[in-house]
C-alpha cells in the first residue's frame, strides 16, 4: 500500500483531519485529536490505524491513543492489526484491545499468547488481564511454566482475573521460582483475601532471612493490607516496626496509605514518623484529620514526652491538636514557652485549643497572644479571657475594644460585656456620642448581647446618623425588636423612609405580627416595589398562617419574576392549602431549575397534607 | 448547618461563575468560608444566600467579588520556595541578560499574585540581578488576582513578620523600611509592579497581557479540576512569547493537562518553555 | 556508599514493577514514572543517577524525552539507556543521535541489564 492509500478509507476519501495528523506538531496535533475523538466513525479507525508504521514516534504514540478512544467502531480494523507482519504493530494491537475490551476479541488475544514473538506473547497476556474473564485462565497458567519474564506478566493478569483456580498454581511459584516471580506471586495472593492462603503466606516469609523478609514485608505494606499486616505482626511482633519505617522513609510518597499501620506499635518510633507525615501535610485537608486520629491512638507513647515533641517547630500544630482530640493538658510554662517560640499558624492552633490543653485557664499565654501582632491570635485571645472571666485582663481588653483589627474589637467588647458591664456600657456610650463610625459599627455589632431596654438609648442615637453603614446596621438591628413597645416609635421613624429593611418583614413574619398585615399586602400588590421587599413580605405572610391569603398567594405565582414566583411557591406550600395543587402543578415543569424544584417541594409537600381547608 | 442540597446549589453556581472547583470533600471548607457572609448579610439559610447571588442582580456581580475573596486563601510569603527562584535567576541570566536581550525589556507577569509577596519577590530579584550586570535592561512585572481585597492588601505593600520570614537579612534592609514590627516596601520596588484585577478562567480578559516572556502561575491551578486547568493553561501559553517561560505550583503539573510546553529540569524544581 | 537511585520510565506497570524488583535486588533505589512528560517532572523533584526508558510512551516519548533532557539546564550528561521493543534500526539510530547512551530492546536477561546499567554508571560503556 501506497503512503496516500494508508491513509484512506474504504471509500477512497481520505479524512482532512487524519492527514493533518502528520505534519502538526505536539500541540496542534493534541488539538486535532480532540477533534477526531468526538465523532468517530469506521472510515477514520481504518485510516488512523493506516499510520501505525510512520517514524516520527510522538505521532505514533497519538495513533495508538486515538485508536483506545475510537477503536470500538471498526473492532474487526483493530483485531486485524494483530495478524500485520510487523511485530510492533502487533503490539500496538494488543494494547488497543486492551483498552477497548470488546469482548469479540479475546479468543484472537488468547491466540496471541502462543505465537512466536515474545513482545507480542507479552503484550497479549497482559491485555488479557484487563479483561477479567475466566476464559483466559488455562492459558495464562500454561505461561507461569515459560520464561520467567512473562510468567511475571501472567502472574498480574491472573490476579487482576481474580479466579481461584490460579491460587495452587500461584502458591507453588511464590515458594519455588526465583525472588521477582516470588514477589509478584505474593502479591498476586494477597489480592485474593482467603484467610487460609494469607497464613500459608505469612507463614513462609517469617522464616525467610532477614534481608528477604524485609523486602517481603515492603510488598505487604505497599499493598494496603491491613488484614494482612495483622497477621503478620502475630508472627513478627515487633521486629516489624523497622522495616515499616524504612519504607515509610524511602517510600516518601507511599506512606499515607501506610501510615495506618503505625498504630499497631505502642512505640516511641511510631509517633515519630506519624509526626514526620503530618508536618508535611496541610492540616485543612480531610486527610489529615484521618492521619491525626491514628497519632492519638498512640497517646500512651507521646503524651508522656510533651516537652520533648514540642521542640521541634514542625511538630507544635499537631501536638496541640492531638492533646485537644485525647483530653491530654499542656503545664503552662511549657505551653507559654512553646507559644512564644511557635511560628504563626501553631500559634493560632494553640489558641483555637486553648480552653481544651491548658493546665489552668491560661492566664500567661492569653496576655501574650493579647499582644501578638496577628489578628487571629489576638481575637481568639480575648474571647477566651471573657469565657474564662479572667478579671485582671479587663484593663488590657478595653484597650483593645477602642483600637485595633474590627472583628478583633468586637470579640473585645463582647468580652467587656461580660467582664464589667458598667465599664463596657461607659465606653459603648462614648462610642454611639464621640466615636467615629468604626466606633459605633464596633457596638452595633454587640447589640445582641445587651438586653432590648440598655440598646435603646444607644439605637436612638443612631438611627439618623450621617454615615450610611451605620444607618443600615441600626435598622437592622431595631428590626429584632420589632415586638417591643417603645421601640414603635422608631419604628414609625424607619417606615417614614419608604424602604422596608428586609430584617424587619423577617422579623413581622417570625413573630407574627399581624398588626401589619396591611403594609405587607400593599408591598405584595405594589407593581414598583423592589423584588427582595416583596419576596420578605411574602414570606412574612406565609408565617401568619391565615387562610384567608390564599388568593393572594396564588395571584404573586403569576408574577413575572422568577423569585416572586419561588416566594409565592412556598407560601402556598405552607399554608397547606390542598386547593393550591392545580395552580401550583404547571411550575413543577419550568424551565428555571429553582422555580421548578421550589414547585416540586410544595406539590410533595401539599399532597401529604391531611384534609382539605 | 449547610445542607448536602445547598451546597450543590452553592458549589455549582461558583463554578459557573469563577471556574473555581469544590470538589464534595470540601463542604465543611465551603460553609465555615462563607458562615461569616452569612452574618454579615444578616440571611439565616445558606438557601437564602443562594437566591441572593442568583437574583440579586447589579447586586450579584458585587457579591462574587466578596466571594472570591473567600473562596481563594493563599499562602505566600516572600522568597518561597527557593529552587523555583533560582530557576528563574538561571533563566534570566542565561536567557536574557546574557542571551537576547527582549525588545521593549522583560515582560513578566505573576498571575494569582494574591497579596503581592510573589511579583514584589521577583522585582527585588531582577534589581539584584541587574545591579551585579554591566548589562541593562528595563522590565516591566505584573501582578493579577481574583481578590479584590487581596490586591488592595498587595497595593499597600505592607507586610508582617510571617510574610518576610525567608528573606535574606541584607534584602531586607536594602528593600523595606522596617517601622514597629511591619515591613513596608520600598517605593523603587513597587514601581516596578503594576497591579490589577484579572479572572484566569476570562478568556477576554487575557488580551492586556501577551508577549509575555515569564509567567509564574503558583498557588491558583489547585482551585480548578482538569477542565478549569486546561483552560488556563492554554490561556497562558497563548500569552507567551514563543520560547517564554511558565512556573507553576511545585505540586502542579503539566502532565495530561497540556503539549504544547516543553519541560526544563533544575535542581529541585521543573519550569517550562512553550514551543 | 550512598544508593544510586535509578528513574524507571514505562507506561506498562508490569515492567516497572519487574525492572523495579531486579534492581532493588541489586541495592539500588528506584522511582517510577509513567511517561517522558511524569519523567522529566521526577527529575526535577529528586536526584537521579540513571534513567531506563522506553520508546514507546504517550504524552512524551522516549526520544522526545531524551532531546528534552540532552537540551536542557541541568545534568545533560544524565545516563539513558533505553530500554524497547522494537528493534527497528531507524529508531535505533535517531535514538542514539539524540543522546541514548545505550539501546537494548526486550525481552532481556536480569543479569544482561544490570550489568550494563553498572558499567554505565562507572563511566564507560
Amino acid at each position: 500500500m501506497t503512503e496516500r492509500e494508508k491513509t484512506r478509507g474504504r471509500d477512497g476519501k481520505p479524512n482532512e483531519l487524519v492527514l493533518a495528523l502528520k505534519e502538526a506538531d505536539d500541540f496542534t496535533r493534541a488539538k486535532i485529536m480532540e477533534k477526531l475523538v468526538t465523532s468517530p466513525n469506521k472510515a477514520m479507525v481504518q485510516q488512523v490505524a493506516g499510520l501505525l508504521e510512520q517514524k516520527n514516534t510522538s505521532l505514533r504514540m497519538d495513533v495508538v491513543e486515538i485508536l483506545k478512544k475510537i477503536g470500538n467502531c471498526s473492532i474487526e480494523t483493530i483485531i486485524q492489526l494483530l495478524y500485520h507482519q510487523n511485530e510492533d504493530v502487533r503490539v500496538y494491537g494488543c494494547e488497543v484491545l486492551a483498552v477497548l475490551k470488546h469482548d469479540a476479541s479475546l479468543p484472537y488475544l488468547i491466540e496471541k499468547v502462543r505465537e512466536d514473538n515474545e513482545n507480542v506473547r507479552n503484550a497479549a497476556i497482559m491485555a488479557l488481564g484487563e479483561f477479567s474473564d475466566q476464559r483466559s485462565v488455562n492459558v495464562l497458567l500454561e505461561v507461569l511454566e515459560q520464561e520467567d519474564w512473562l510468567a511475571f506478566s501472567a502472574i498480574y493478569s491472573l490476579a487482576k482475573i481474580g479466579s481461584r483456580k490460579a491460587v495452587p498454581a500461584l502458591l507453588n511459584v511464590f515458594r519455588n521460582r526465583g525472588e521477582e516471580l516470588s514477589l509478584a506471586a505474593c502479591e498476586a495472593l494477597i489480592s485474593f483475601r482467603d484467610g487460609d492462603t494469607i497464613d500459608q503466606i505469612v507463614d513462609f516469609i517469617d522464616h525467610l532471612e532477614r534481608d528477604k523478609k524485609n523486602t517481603f514485608v515492603g510488598v505487604i505494606i505497599e499493598q494496603g493490607d491491613d488484614q494482612v499486616f495483622q497477621r503478620l505482626m502475630m508472627k513478627m511482633g515487633n521486629d516489624l516496626l523497622n522495616p515499616l519505617l524504612n519504607f515509610l522513609q524511602v517510600e516518601k510518597k507511599k506512606s499515607l496509605e501506610a501510615s495506618g499501620f503505625l498504630v499497631h506499635f505502642k512505640h516511641k518510633d511510631a509517633a515519630r514518623a506519624t509526626l514526620n507525615i503530618l508536618k508535611d501535610m496541610d492540616p485543612e485537608e480531610d486527610e489529615y484529620a484521618r492521619v491525626l486520629s491514628l497519632f492519638m491512638e498512640l497517646k500512651d507513647v507521646w503524651s508522656l514526652d510533651l516537652d520533648e515533641y514540642l521542640s521541634v517547630d514542625d511538630y507544635v500544630l499537631p501536638i496541640v491538636r492531638a492533646c485537644a482530640g485525647v483530653g491530654c493538658v499542656i503545664d503552662e510554662p511549657l505551653l507559654l514557652k512553646t507559644f512564644c517560640f511557635s511560628q504563626l499558624p501553631a500559634k493560632r492552633e494553640i489558641m483555637k485549643q486553648l480552653g481544651k490543653i491548658s493546665n489552668g485557664n491560661g492566664y500567661r499565654v492569653i496576655r501574650e497572644a493579647m499582644k501578638d501582632s496577628d489578628g487571629h491570635v489576638q481575637a481568639e485571645a480575648v474571647a477566651i479571657a471573657g469565657t474564662m472571666s479572667l478579671r485582671e485582663l479587663t484593663g488590657d481588653i478595653l484597650l483593645m475594644a477602642k483600637k485595633g483589627y474590627p472583628d478583633v474589637r468586637i470579640k473585645a467588647m463582647l468580652a467587656l460585656i461580660r467582664l464589667d458591664l458598667p465599664m463596657a456600657l461607659a465606653a459603648i456610650e462614648w462610642f454611639v456620642t464621640e466615636g467615629t463610625s468604626d466606633d459605633k459599627r464596633t457596638y452595633l455589632s454587640v447589640t445582641s448581647h445587651l438586653d432590648a431596654e440598655t440598646n435603646y438609648r444607644f439605637l436612638k442615637g443612631l438611627i439618623a446618623d450621617a454615615d450610611d453603614k451605620v444607618r443600615q446596621m441600626t435598622i437592622r438591628v431595631i428590626g429584632n425588636y420589632v415586638d417591643h413597645e417603645e421601640y414603635l416609635d422608631l419604628f414609625r421613624e424607619v417606615l417614614k423612609g419608604g424602604t422596608i429593611p428586609n430584617e424587619v418583614l423577617k422579623v413581622i413574619g417570625e413573630k407574627r405580627l399581624t398588626g401589619f398585615r396591611h403594609l405587607l399586602l400593599n408591598i405584595v400588590a405594589d407593581p414598583l416595589q423592589v423584588v427582595w421587599t416583596k419576596y420578605y413580605a411574602l414570606a412574612a405572610l406565609a408565617g401568619f398562617a391565615d387562610p384567608s391569603l390564599f388568593a393572594v398567594f396564588v395571584s404573586a405565582l403569576k408574577e413575572k419574576n422568577n423569585l416572586i414566583k419561588i416566594g409565592a411557591l412556598k407560601a402556598l406550600s405552607e399554608l397547606r392549602d390542598k386547593r393550591a395543587i392545580p395552580h401550583v402543578r404547571p411550575y413543577t415543569k419550568s424551565t428555571d431549575q429553582d422555580v421548578k424544584t421550589a414547585a416540586l417541594m410544595a406539590v410533595e409537600r401539599l399532597t401529604q397534607t391531611e384534609g382539605v381547608c | 448547618m449547610l445542607t448536602g442540597q445547598e451546597f450543590t446549589l452553592l458549589k455549582d453556581f461558583i463554578y459557573e461563575k469563577t471556574g473555581i472547583y469544590f470538589a464534595e470533600n470540601k463542604m465543611y471548607l465551603l460553609e465555615s468560608r462563607l458562615a461569616n457572609r452569612l452574618n454579615e448579610l444578616n440571611l439565616t439559610s445558606f438557601e437564602e444566600y443562594y437566591y441572593h447571588l442568583k437574583f440579586g442582580g447589579s447586586k450579584t456581580e458585587q457579591e462574587i467579588t466578596y466571594l472570591y475573596d473567600l473562596v481563594t486563601t493563599n499562602e505566600t510569603s516572600f522568597f518561597r520556595n527557593p529552587p523555583q527562584l533560582d530557576a528563574f535567576k538561571i533563566v534570566v541570566q542565561k536567557n536574557y541578560l546574557n542571551g537576547t536581550r527582549p525588545e521593549g525589556g522583560l515582560r513578566m507577569w505573576s498571575a494569582g499574585c494574591s497579596t503581592g509577596e510573589e511579583p514584589y519577590t521577583l522585582a527585588i530579584m531582577m534589581l539584584e540581578l541587574l545591579a551585579h550586570s554591566s548589562v541593562s535592561m528595563p522590565f516591566v512585572i505584573y501582578g493579577t488576582d481574583i481578590s479584590t481585597k487581596a490586591l488592595e492588601s498587595a497595593k499597600k505593600a505592607v507586610f508582617n513578620n510571617y510574610s518576610v520570614r525567608n528573606t535574606d537579612k541584607a534584602i531586607l534592609s536594602k528593600y523595606f523600611t522596617e517601622d514597629k514590627g511591619v515591613y513596608i516596601l520600598k517605593d523603587s520596588v513597587k514601581k516596578c509592579v503594576s497591579l490589577d484585577f484579572l479572572n484566569l478562567m476570562d478568556a477576554s480578559a487575557y488580551r492586556k497581557y501577551r508577549q509575555m516572556d515569564v509567567i509564574f502561575c503558583r498557588n491558583v491551578l489547585i482551585y480548578f479540576d482538569e477542565k478549569g486547568k486546561k483552560t488556563v493553561i492554554d490561556n497562558l501559553y497563548e500569552s507567551l512569547k514563543p520560547g517564554g517561560f511558565l512556573t507553576i505550583g511545585h505540586a502542579e503539573s503539566l502532565h495530561n493537562i497540556s503539549r504544547g510546553f516543553k519541560p526544563l529540569i533544575f535542581p529541585g524544581t521543573i519550569a517550562y518553555q512553550k514551543g | 556508599m550512598t544508593m544510586k537511585r535509578i528513574l524507571i520510565v514505562d507506561d506498562s506497570p508490569t515492567i516497572r514493577k519487574l525492572v523495579g524488583y531486579v534492581l532493588k535486588k541489586k541495592g539500588y533505589v528506584t522511582e517510577e514514572a509513567e511517561d517522558g512528560m511524569d519523567a522529566m517532572e521526577r527529575l526535577g523533584a529528586s536526584e537521579i543517577d540513571l534513567v531506563i526508558v522506553d520508546l514507546n510512551m504517550p504524552n512524551m516519548d522516549g526520544i522526545s524525552f531524551v532531546k528534552n533532557l540532552r537540551n536542557g539546564y541541568y545534568n545533560p550528561n544524565l545516563p539513558v539507556v533505553m530500554l524497547t521493543t522494537t528493534r527497528d534500526g531507524d529508531l535505533r539510530e535517531e535514538a542514539l543521535g539524540a543522546g541514548v547512551n545505550m539501546f537494548l530492546t526486550k525481552p532481556i536477561q536480569p543479569e544482561v541489564l544490570v550489568d550494563k546499567i553498572e558499567s554505565l554508571l562507572a563511566g564507560g560503556i
